[in-house]
């Protein structure tokens, strides 16, 4: 649906609770989404003009101007609760995003975006981020939606813009550094070059394996900040005369065991340079000549786990001709995702907008915030980083100390309460003491010989043996 | 030939597929197509066999004169299926022969991902020689033993298969390993058939070990081209 194609509409701050429930009568309608943001004292409600019903209209998009939103959001949470979070209402989204995303999307001249390029990058990541036996073959495709690069490749096709791609990244950093969600393997910082070549790369470009190897490593090679020392020399390396160029596969696969061999040696305990990490993913990408011996990959210490993002790389230049048949399933399958198309008045199926993600973090602090958030996976939160790209994010769990401290605390806590269970009973097993005497001395006045006042087992059934056959006589 | 005859009567097209040069039971299957009066066709190339294994196999059984090699007919590709190599291997001992096979597998179930690796063997006690030698290293559950492990089967994870060489007719493997080659020695194993039907099983690698002589024309058949210069030709009298 074009932007234009969506009419707007104002309310009264009274009146939005109703129009979020989708009864829309009372607005002031306008054909510009200015207009209705000014009468609407910051907040314009937008609707898909072919799909406005009589009785049930909700709206389909939610501009809220940046300097208002705090206190639009806070006002709704404070006095209508239940149309908070707004997000779950309709895709909400900031003026400025809208201007930039929307209006000016088409004045910017358009870069190409190849999405299996895209899919091979998230790919290569999913691998990364993942556990070390993952395999191809059975990934679950699904988690592509929580990696870093597919928020940034949606914002890459969607909006193909390089600000597009640069404000993705800003604010996925922004979710990177939030405490509040679990750390991962592969940080934004070590993807950013990963991102650079499939955005600029022209989509007509078809490169062979071992062009790809020599585009990445050298580009690497010149892009490190500090010279490398690095002894295994990349030129040497991936020469035509070098094992790894061999026709022969166990030669290859040999290769490769010293290429890992000698750099795992100079590397030691360190964490590898981006280099040293390319430079291993090449060498497993020609063993396969193709993306076909990725599993060499998994095997290298959980450090070496940014390899497998520059293998995905690789693998997306040189496109599917070097992919094998899991490769090609995986990638082909993650591409689905990455090419739906994008509408303003679309369903989002983000938990939460950005400008309420921002909003949300500004205000409070502590887990808690998320954790009572209506989300559509436990433990993870989507969010809408732009207009159409979403991120997963896994909910942190508490460290083992603070498991460990809150294990303590429950423990004291049911000490404590048994503690007073305990001197409450002794008052009450005192009081009835105090009771029994004083009962039995009154009784022992009345009736000379009369047993004292039964509160043990014996004296109570006699008691209620006494009281029975009493009742009998009735 | 009643076999022949009872499929026949279940469907009009029959195939019956053979080589001369694999008639390891000395029986010539071929001539039940002829008697059928069954259509023949040649097949002019083949696609399975790599460059270097069909060299081998021709010098073990050439061609009838006029006819082409299988190295001739091969249609087989190394840049896309990779460079095939032969060789043979001389070890001093079978624990020898083992660790040079084991690490050449290590090697074959990272090239040839998904792959299956054959080992033969001549005699039938090597079977379960072999289960015990694998079973001792890590690699052994990826090993089946045909004739020795109960349910043994082509189907499953497992990519390593051992067999005597008389039961892999129809097999074929992106990796052979001919273990024990000094079993092939005398008769009948030395006849040519046998180690012929052995190396045609390889598509790509192929290695054989033995531990002392193995028949002649095999081992001639695996034969590298050596430099040689006069100390060779003429060795010095000590």
């Amino acid at each position: 649906m074009k932007t234009d194609d969506i009419r707007w509409q104002s309310f009264e701050r009274s009146d939005l609770p109703k129009a979020l429930f989708g009864s829309a009568r009372s607005g002031v309608r306008s054909w510009h989404m200015e207009n209705a943001l000014d009468t609407g004292h910051g907040i314009a409600l937008g609707y898909a003009e072919e799909e406005q019903g009589e009785t049930y209209s909700p709206p389909a998009v939610i501009v809220l101007e940046d300097k208002a939103a705090a206190e639009t959001l806070s006002w709704l949470k404070t006095f209508a609760p239940e149309t908070s979070p707004l997000s779950q209402f309709a895709r909400v989204v900031s003026r400025s995003d809208w201007e930039r995303f929307g209006a000016e999307r088409r004045r910017r001249p358009r870069t190409a975006a190849r999405e299996d390029r895209w899919a091979c990058v998230v790919l290569g990541e999913l691998l990364a981020q993942g556990d070390s036996d993952l395999e191809v073959a059975t990934l679950p495709l699904s988690w592509s939606a929580s990696c870093f690069s597919t928020a940034v490749a949606r914002s890459a096709i969607i909006h193909a813009t390089e600000d597009a791609r640069r404000i993705c990244v800003e604010r996925l950093l922004v979710l990177e550094k939030d405490q509040k969600f679990a750390r991962r393997h592969v940080a934004i910082a070590s993807l950013e070059p990963v991102w650079a070549p499939p955005a600029a790369s022209r989509a007509e470009d078809t490169l062979a394996v071992s062009e790809v190897v020599d585009l990445v490593v050298s580009a690497i090679t010149r892009a490190a900040e500090e010279p490398t020392d690095l002894k295994v020399r990349p030129a040497t390396l991936f020469s035509p005369q070098s094992d790894l160029m061999s026709d022969s596969v166990e030669s290859r696969v040999v290769a490769f065991q010293r290429l890992t061999a000698q750099i795992g040696d100079e590397v030691g305990e360190r964490a590898p340079t981006a280099l040293e990490q390319a430079v291993i993913a090449a060498g497993a990408f020609l063993v396969g000549r193709g993306s076909s011996h990725s599993f060499l990959l998994s095997r290298l210490p959980r450090r070496w786990s940014h390899t497998f993002t520059w293998f995905g790389l690789m693998a997306g230049l040189a496109g599917p001709q070097s992919w094998d048949g899991e490769w090609s399933r995986a990638a082909k399958g993650i591409e689905r995702f990455l090419r739906g198309t994008f509408d303003w008045c679309g369903v989002s199926g983000a938990d939460l907008s950005w400008p309420e993600y921002s909003w949300l973090t500004s205000t409070f602090t502590g887990k808690q915030v998320f954790a009572e958030l209506p989300k559509m996976l436990p433990k993870v939160l989507s969010v809408e980083v732009v207009p159409g790209a979403i991120c997963q994010l896994r909910l942190a769990t508490d460290s083992p100390g603070a498991a460990r401290d809150a294990s303590q605390r429950e423990t004291a806590d049911a000490e404590r309460r048994e503690r007073e269970l305990r001197d409450t009973l002794d008052q009450v097993a005192s009081l009835a003491t105090r009771a029994r005497q004083l009962v039995g001395g009154q009784e022992a006045q009345r009736t000379t010989g009369q047993g004292s006042f039964a509160l043990d087992d014996t004296q109570e059934r006699e008691s209620s043996a006494s009281r029975s056959r009493r009742g009998k006589r009735h | 030939m009643e076999e022949l005859d009872g499929l026949l009567c279940l469907s009009d097209n029959v195939c019956i597929c053979g080589d001369v040069r694999q008639g390891i039971y000395d029986k010539d299957g071929m001539t039940a197509a002829k008697r059928l009066g069954l259509t023949k066709h040649s097949l002019k190339t083949h696609y399975r066999i790599g460059q270097k294994i069909a060299r081998v196999a021709d010098r073990l059984i050439p061609p009838k004169p006029g006819q082409p090699t299988l190295e001739e007919t091969c249609n087989y590709n190394p840049k896309v299926q990779g460079e095939s190599s032969a060789e043979m291997h001389e070890c001093d001992s079978r624990d020898e022969q083992f660790e040079r096979m084991l690490k050449l597998i290590r090697v074959q179930l990272d090239a040839f991902k998904d792959e299956m690796i054959g080992i033969f063997c001549g005699r039938k006690e090597t079977l379960a020689e072999l289960r015990k030698r694998f079973d001792a290293t890590d690699i052994g559950s990826r090993v089946c033993v045909h004739g020795v492990d109960p349910n043994a089967s082509f189907e499953g994870p497992r990519r390593i298969h051992v067999l005597t060489i008389h039961s892999a007719k129809g097999t074929e493997f992106r990796a052979v390993h001919l273990y024990g080659a000094e079993e092939l020695h005398d008769f009948p194993m030395n006849r040519r058939e046998i180690g012929f039907t052995a190396i045609t099983r390889a598509k790509t690698a192929l290695n054989a070990f033995r531990t002392g002589e193995t028949n002649k024309p095999l081992e001639n058949a695996f034969a590298q081209p050596t430099h040689m210069n006069l100390s060779d030709l003429f060795p010095k009298q000590s």
